[in-house]
């Protein structure tokens, strides 16, 4: 994964470069595959390895949702939180920003773990591998506030 | 076998140091040189039953995790900040704002 604020502004940029409606749902789902699966993951493993040992599929079920097939189930369940009368749009920019963050994410090398993009249906890994997992950093801050620039430029945020 | 992004969490000697992630402590035969533990190193090797031992054929440092981390955790902060800017409740729906 590329990190958080990486992925938001690269959100940002592209929604608002787009002038699209919706862009905090668009972030949202941009930031969704993480906040669901690597946040928790993460958690749970500095849990296991520094304090006490946790059931692996504390720290690796969240994995699906990271996946094109958790991620769809995610946007459909989560769009129903919103009123009727925007929940399409709410999936779609939601489907769009997880979209945006998968694409970034397989821009990146892990030397051969790739990500599970058929799972549950199949176990086929496959990344792009052009950057490190690491190449993102450099570009966050300044991305973060380009895309500060650009969406304060912007008259209507919805 | 491949260890993507597994924490060092014990040097025992020059020649072999233990990652830590799904499993804990697995012990891996390699130069130690240049690690310390919490670093994050992505290692290729091979499996030595005799010692249950991990022979690294190569190592991936990986220097910028943590400051990765720390980047993503900002930008964790950051959307929480700003949620309420931009989403509510309204009779047990999230209505958007802004």
């Amino acid at each position: 994964m590329a990190d958080l604020l990486t992925h938001g502004a690269a959100a940002v940029l592209l929604k608002s470069g787009l002038r699209g409606r919706f862009i905090p749902v668009f972030v949202l789902g941009t930031v969704m595959p993480d906040l669901c699966s690597r946040v928790p993951a993460i958690g749970l493993g500095y849990v296991h390895v520094h304090m006490t040992p946790v059931p692996s599929f504390l720290t690796h079920g969240w994995q699906p949702m990271h996946h094109p097939v958790g991620l769809v189930l995610l946007a459909f369940l989560t769009s129903f939180l919103f009123r009727e009368a925007v929940r399409t749009s709410v999936f779609w920019n939601l489907i769009g920003g997880m979209a945006l963050h998968l694409g970034l994410d397989l821009l990146q090398s892990h030397h051969g773990a790739g990500y599970l993009l058929g799972f549950p249906f199949s176990d086929f890994a496959w990344e792009l591998g052009v950057m490190g997992s690491e190449a993102t950093v450099g570009w966050a801050i300044p991305l973060s506030l380009l895309a500060w620039f650009v969406y304060r430029k912007r008259a209507s945020p919805l | 076998m491949l260890f993507p992004l597994w924490e060092v969490t014990h040097i025992r000697d020059a020649s072999v140091y233990e990652i830590s992630k799904t499993m804990r402590g697995v012990a891996v035969e390699g130069s130690s040189a240049g690690l310390t533990v919490g670093d994050t190193v992505t290692v290729k090797g091979t499996f030595r039953s005799s010692d249950q031992a991990v022979v690294e054929t190569e190592r991936i440092d990986h220097p910028m995790r943590r400051v990765k981390g720390l980047l993503s955790i900002i930008g964790l902060l950051l959307g929480a900040g700003l949620w309420p800017r931009f989403f509510g409740w309204e009779a047990g729906r999230v209505v958007l704002r802004g």
